[in-house]
């Protein structure tokens, strides 16, 4: 188990916040924040019900944040410089995206059993490119996870059993 | 991008076929009479590794000797141990079940070290020692055959568009990657189109008459295909506005923290048993583009491959394959490979080099 500092817990809570805001707006619960010298800079939960759109992550929504407070101007925006504290493990699109951006660094609380992609499902054992799902993407990002794991998962799981009758749906006969 | 012909949509399997390779095993001579119980305390003793449970474990003896044969355990590819004494890789349960038996002295041979993906994979391995077959599951299945004729040519028209469309993009200055077209199969209809708007990103240059607009989407993510999703959900929502009734409450706290959860107990049959994956599964729920077709003029990078994912469309067809930053086969890496995920498409290419 890594060893999280107090300003760690203190981010991770804060994704807690956005992920259960998520939860109280019938969304699947995730959320995150980007962190630039120690402060949270742009928030960020899931939105993929309110905008019909699978992609709208919780680190999407972060993203979108930081580059509209600096006009869309990724440079100013300086993600190179930034830590993610999400509270579920990027799934493989995102960790795609970060790669993307060259975030600095990833920390998550719960595994993503299911689309992880900093390892979960894409590892193969050695391949250090490999560890974040980002092959052929900019450039590999570090990743430690486990932070408030239990809460992370509580959350899912209360999303869970309620089921997801909001989640965006092809008005037509497939 | 210089002008390009499309020739034949080609299938992008999820990993390259099995190559014939063979394993080394310890195979002993057994009197038929004696082969079920044998057979039995082999299986339960020696099991073979996972990768060889294709493999038969007995067979006829192909040289005319009456006895049947069987596969006692693997052996160590090094030549060095030509013995079974002497082979190190032999577990200790195979050497118990010689003695025990009095078997007769065992002999090497070889099986086919991968299970077959075709029929015509097995009919040929199968030859050199039985082994099964089994159909891969649906939704990993490999189409048979090549897209039919008006398939292929459907492929090839609006494949096409999203060339012209990504080389339309080149006005205004800005660095066209790639272009997409998203295509609902049933009606023909275009869902929704996307244009890459990264460029300028990393190169600051801007000049022409669309400079604005350009400048408004311009965004580090957004790939063609990512603005292509976002095209089909702006769309949907500006044709069918969220309703404005109220959001039921929030969901309970789980059971265990309070005891007014679930009341009677259907809610709390799930809850516990539910794994992290089947938890984590509900990320990857949008079902917006369900069943669409996806043309784009480049393959798509690892992020906007699973962005598809997400997206539940039915194939996904690229011209232009990128052996650096594609995720779709073109280069070393592969997203169908990754069987793990609930849904997966089908992937064709033009192999177009550009
Ligand atoms: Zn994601
Ligand atoms: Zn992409």
């Amino acid at each position: 188990m890594a060893a999280f500092t107090a300003d760690d817990e203190r981010h991770m809570r804060a994704a807690l916040a956005e992920a259960t805001a998520a939860l109280d707006r019938w969304e699947v619960p995730v959320g995150c924040v980007l962190v630039l010298d120690n402060e949270i800079v742009a928030r960020g939960s899931n939105r993929t019900n309110e905008r019909r759109n699978g992609t709208r992550h919780a680190e999407f929504e972060a993203i979108d944040a930081l580059l509209a407070a600096h006009a869309n101007d990724a440079n100013a925006a300086r993600f190179e410089d930034c830590v993610l504290y999400v509270t579920c493990e990027p799934c493989i699109m995102c960790a795609g995206a970060l790669s993307l951006l060259g975030c600095r660094a990833v920390v998550y609380g719960c595994g993503n059993d299911k689309f992880g992609g900093n390892g979960s499902i894409l590892s193969d054992g050695g391949d250090a490119a490999a560890s974040n799902g980002a092959r052929g993407a900019r450039r590999t990002y570090p990743s430690v996870g486990g932070l408030f794991a239990e809460d992370a998962v509580e959350l899912l799981r209360r999303f869970y059993v309620r089921g997801n009758p909001k989640a965006p749906k092809p008005h037509r006969t497939l | 991008m210089a002008d390009v012909a499309l020739g034949e949509p080609t299938h992008v399997p999820a990993t390259p076929p099995p190559v014939f390779e063979l394993a080394d095993v310890w195979t002993t001579r057994v009197d038929k009479r004696a082969c079920s119980l044998l057979l039995k305390e082999a299986c339960a003793e020696i099991p073979l590794p996972d990768a060889l449970a294709h493999v038969k474990r007995v067979r006829k003896a192909d040289d005319g000797d009456d006895r049947l044969r069987l596969v006692v355990c693997i052996a160590s590819s090094s030549s060095s141990s030509s013995s079974f004494d002497d082979d190190r890789d032999v577990p200790d349960a195979a050497r118990a079940l010689v003695t025990r038996h009095a078997l007769p002295p065992l002999e090497r041979d070889t099986v086919p070290a991968h299970a077959p993906r075709t029929r015509e994979q097995w009919e040929a391995w199968n030859a050199r020692w039985p082994i099964s077959w089994k159909k891969p599951m649906s939704h990993l299945a490999e189409p048979a055959e090549s897209p039919s004729a008006a398939d292929a040519e459907t492929m090839r028209r609006w494949t096409r568009e999203a060339i012209d469309d990504a080389r339309r993009g080149g006005g205004g200055g800005c660095v066209i990657a790639n272009a997409v077209v998203i295509v609902d199969p049933a009606s023909g209809r275009v869902v929704a189109r996307g244009r890459d708007a990264t460029g300028g990103w990393r190169i600051r240059r801007r000049d022409g008459e669309d400079e604005d607009e350009e400048d408004a989407r311009r965004h580090p993510l957004r790939h063609a295909v990512l603005d292509a999703i976002d095209a089909a959900a702006s769309a949907d929502l500006a044709r069918d506005p969220p309703s404005s009734s109220p959001l039921p409450p929030p969901p309970p706290p789980p059971p265990g923290d309070d005891d007014d959860f679930g009341g009677v107990g259907e809610k709390r049959r799930r809850a516990p048993t539910a794994s992290l994956a089947e938890m984590t599964a509900e990320i990857g729920r949008g079902y917006l583009c369900t069943g669409y077709d996806v043309y784009c003029a480049r393959e798509p990078c690892v992020m906007c491959a699973m962005a598809l994912t997400h997206s539940r469309v039915r194939r996904v067809i690229y011209a232009i394959p990128s052996a650096r930053h594609g995720a779709l086969g073109g280069g070393a890496y592969s997203l169908q490979k990754e069987r793990t995920l609930n849904h997966h498409y089908d992937v064709y290419t033009f192999g177009v080099d550009a």
